[in-house]
């Protein structure tokens, strides 16, 4: 079988600027083992997308995340950048500015930097714009994740109650359609983890576990914690039904951990609610939740919990009609 | 001789006059006529028909009537005489919860049935209280059995009948005495299925499957007659609602899902009958397989289309005496042994082992991983894998082996990940290979699971194109997780390569049957003993009770 990377996939392209991140490149190319540190493999798939696209459109690579990078593995970068006269901005790099200088060694690229902006400009020197580069990277963003979450929705034939809340819905928002569809998976992952980073920085949280227990959400924990370093407990599972077949997982809720959990969609809040009950009894605290969409407003939590969520559901699709019983 | 045998099996007619039933007063032409069309528009005829039981409902004598009008309308529809129709009884077809334990009343229960079978009979060489054979046309011959026979038994009840050696005689030599031409066709009708199809298929769905749905009792009578050489043998099956057809003992065996009942009665199986089609030189040519699609999440008694699909034939090896009867087709999957199971790492296998080890991971206990098995061994699957380099490196290794051994395109494959850690680990493959990845709930048999965790209708969407499946699971115990999620998907398409990868795997745990659905198969770790065994070599339950229990419970 010839495995190949699409392009898009691991891009999000704007009117000016096309967006990566490196641990994507480094997830496509050479897997999961090393996702901090850019080995030749992503290195030269960099090198593929500065080479393939035809329009002159700079390349914006977020580096968040990546802590090292190995002798040779932006050769190829240097020579397609010096080859083809196209811009490269590093953001979230600055880092490792006299790594990439070191690297360099004697390829003809122009290298540029701010260290207060947190940016590294490589080849082709336009005026580094970041306000510009935010909003448009921003705006991709948002819409990648409305249009994706909303394609989720599944019409059931006739209203019915959802199973673990007593919601009356015409529909289900089904995350099956994000994890079967690679470029959805991958970005929601990314997506969530910066999130889980903000989360991290805004409360200076320690001894933190990621806590899931629904077979959606599995998924996304698993590479969350792969992408932030984070250790995750996967307990088999307390919904949509709720049947408990991990007989051991009380055992392995440990006194003190900050537990957050992670899911795909939140109607009711009821995995999330019986999740933290069992972190409780074992002396821990699960404070915070983290899924792909919310339908009730994160406020009504406010007292339980907090949740976030990359997408709201409420008026998300004019299709779907969810009644609280 | 170019003949087609339409087999269809189970009406169980209950509410006539109901509303949750596809062969319902209101609905059952419609629900025929699309099948009378699909068939046609395949280019298909039909000669016979074979009807092997269930015709009513838990012992309601009463709906005869009305099945009399259903199976008319569908002969009349397909050109079928009713000479040409052929069926045997099954265990609703007689008030059985009447039935006393000394069998006095057995043959007055069974008059309803009798009464209305006998508007199908051809012309009858030899009738007893369990076999019937008749002669259709002079080279096609029929022989109808009552499995239910014998179930009046107190240790029989609700089961398959007892049937004696004697009665095996007769039967046989009755066969033997008519002296059926070479190169003939003996049709055989049989409700329970007689010990060919493996406990591990899908019909797995209660206590003691295999004691309740397997006619074992016969397997004597299924060899003798199968040993009467010159004739091409065909049984038809019924009673488990699953389908599968299959060689063994140079006979064609065919079994095939529930033609009508209840929607109430949850099933994710779709209705289904299936056409054999035999070629000039009596060899069997292929299988057409006709499924009403449902439209909805939910099974319904309306929402749905008939499909259909031509699959080619399976064999079970036999020894070297077995005479064989001619196939114009290969099997589509080849038989692979024990041994063919590839460990995939030495070195991933170390490390599982010694995390095992090391974190005391292996409980010993009685795991119930099935309503047949229980695992005496259990690991925590959970905490073995949340080690990160392991993780990452089953998914490596996973990537090089599919994009070594797989000779299909990405398009045309599609990535299956069982439970939690297949799903997590399915996903990570599918970044990595561009392969789709799709996650289905089995554990309990998906009975506590959500509708969406059970059936991806994504994935039964994109199936019909597929050509290799990759299928990842943590642990086998028993393999009937597997063969079920592979059972189902045949369904839908025939044809399909699995690979199989799991992280732990025993190798002597694993059924031929199991194996048998497999292109290939890996494991990273097969060196772990993880003993496995049949329910009923342990102590009662409420003696030593299940740590664990993913059997199917009625609620």
């Amino acid at each position: 079988m010839i495995l190949e990377t699409k392009n898009n996939d691991i891009t999000f392209v704007g009117s000016r600027y096309i967006f990566t991140r490196m641990q994507v490149l480094i997830w496509c190319s050479s897997g999961t083992n090393l996702l901090h540190s850019v080995e030749k493999k992503a290195g030269d798939l960099l090198a593929h997308l500065i080479t393939d696209f035809v329009e002159d459109k700079t390349i914006v690579i977020n580096f968040a995340g990546i802590v090292n990078i190995d002798d040779h593995a932006l050769d190829d970068v240097f020579v397609a950048l010096s080859k083809i006269g196209r811009q490269l901005i590093i953001i979230n790099g600055y880092h490792l500015l006299s790594i990439i200088d070191r690297l360099k060694k004697d390829y003809d690229i122009t290298i540029t930097s701010n260290s207060s902006e947190d940016w590294i400009s490589l080849g082709k020197q336009n005026q580094v714009l970041l306000q510009e580069i935010s909003e448009e990277r921003k705006t991709l963003k948002a819409d990648f994740i409305k249009e994706s979450i909303k394609k989720t929705f599944i019409k059931f034939d006739s209203k019915r109650r959802l199973h673990s809340t007593p919601i009356l819905a015409n529909g289900e928002y089904n995350s099956n359609l994000i994890i079967s569809e690679i470029k959805k998976f991958m970005w929601m992952c990314f997506f969530m983890a910066d999130r889980i980073q903000e989360l991290l920085d805004t409360y200076k949280l320690t001894n933190v576990k990621l806590l899931t227990a629904s077979l959606r959400g599995a998924p996304f924990a698993a590479m969350i914690g792969l992408i932030k370093k984070l250790e995750y407990e996967t307990i088999d599972h307390f919904g949509p039904k709720h049947k408990v077949f991990d007989i051991e997982f009380l055992n392995r809720i440990e006194k003190g951990t900050n537990y957050i959990y992670i899911g795909d969609f939140c109607f009711g809040g009821t995995e999330i609610k019986i999740a933290k009950t069992y972190t409780e009894m074992k002396s821990s605290k699960l404070c915070h939740a983290l899924v792909l969409g919310n339908l009730i407003d994160s406020v009504y939590f406010k007292d339980e919990f907090e949740l976030m969520s990359l997408q709201s559901l409420e008026g998300l699709n004019p299709d779907a009609e969810f009644t609280l019983l | 001789m170019l003949k087609s045998i339409l087999h269809i099996t189970d009406l169980h007619l209950n509410n006539f006059g109901g509303t949750d039933e596809h062969l319902r007063k209101r609905y059952y032409k419609e629900f025929l006529d699309g099948l009378v069309k699909c068939i046609t528009d395949s280019n298909q005829k039909v000669d016979i028909i074979v009807i092997s039981g269930d015709f009513v409902d838990k012992g309601k004598t009463d709906n005869f009537q009305y099945v009399s009008e259903i199976v008319e309308y569908i002969g009349l529809k397909l050109n079928v005489e009713k000479s040409n129709i052929c069926a045997c009884i099954g265990n609703h077809d007689y008030e059985y919860k009447k039935e006393k334990s000394d069998g006095s009343n057995s043959s007055e229960l069974r008059i309803p049935y009798k009464d209305f079978s006998i508007q199908y009979t051809a012309t009858v060489i030899v009738s007893n209280d369990r076999a019937c054979l008749e002669k259709l046309d002079s080279e096609i011959y029929y022989l109808s059995l009552d499995s239910t026979l014998g179930s009046h038994l107190p240790d029989r009840k609700g089961k398959p009948g007892n049937i004696s050696e004697e009665e095996v005689d007769i039967i046989v030599n009755d066969i033997l005495r008519e002296n059926i031409p070479e190169n003939s066709i003996l049709l055989i009708g049989c409700h329970y299925p007689i010990e060919v199809f493996p406990n591990s298929l899908g019909g797995v769905s209660e206590e003691n499957w295999s004691d309740k749905h397997q006619w074992s009792q016969a397997g004597f009578l299924r060899s003798r007659i199968n040993n009467i050489p010159g004739v091409l043998k065909i049984w038809f099956f019924g009673d488990t609602h699953f389908p599968d057809h299959l060689f063994y003992e140079s006979a064609l065996f065919v079994m095939t899902g529930r033609f009508g009942g209840s929607t109430n009665s949850e099933s994710q199986l779709s209705r289904q009958c299936k056409v054999v089609n035999i070629d000039e030189g009596s060899n069997i040519k292929n299988i057409a397989t006709y499924n009403f699609r449902m439209t909805t999440h939910e099974d319904s008694a309306m929402n749905g289309y008939w499909s259909s699909e031509v699959s080619e034939i399976r064999t079970i090896q036999t020894s070297k005496n077995d005479r064989e009867v001619p196939v114009t087709k290969t099997p589509i999957a080849p038989t692979i042994n024990f041994d063919d199971i590839d460990k995939i790492s030495d070195t991933i296998e170390k490390k599982i082992i010694e995390r095992i080890k090391n974190l005391d991971l292996y409980s010993f206990g009685r795991f119930k991983t099935s309503n047949d098995n229980t695992s005496l061994g259990w690991i925590s699957i959970n905490q073995l894998l949340n080690e990160q380099k392991i993780l990452s490196s089953i998914v490596s290794k996973s990537v090089s082996r599919i994009e070594n051994l797989l000779n299909h395109s990405v398009s045309e494959t599609a990535i299956i990940g069982l439970d939690f850690w297949g799903a997590i680990i399915g996903s990570q493959v599918s970044v990595r290979t561009g392969i789709k990845h799709f996650c289905l709930a089995t554990r309990g048999h998906g009975q506590y699971h959500s509708n969406l965790e059970i059936k991806n209708t994504l994935l039964e969407e994109i199936i019909p194109n597929l050509k290799s499946i990759v299928v990842f699971i943590d642990v086998i115990s028993s393999g009937s997780t597997v063969n079920k999620t592979i059972e189902a998907i045949k369904q839908l398409n025939g044809i399909i390569e699995f690979h199989l990868i799991s992280v732990i795997s025993n190798n002597n745990q694993l059924k031929s049957e199991f194996s048998r659905n497999l292109n290939s198969k890996g494991t990273f770790c097969l060196d772990l003993k993880i003993p496995v065994l049949n329910n009923i070599e342990l102590p009662d339950e409420d003696i030593l009770p299940p740590n664990i229990d993913f059997s199917i419970k009625s609620e």
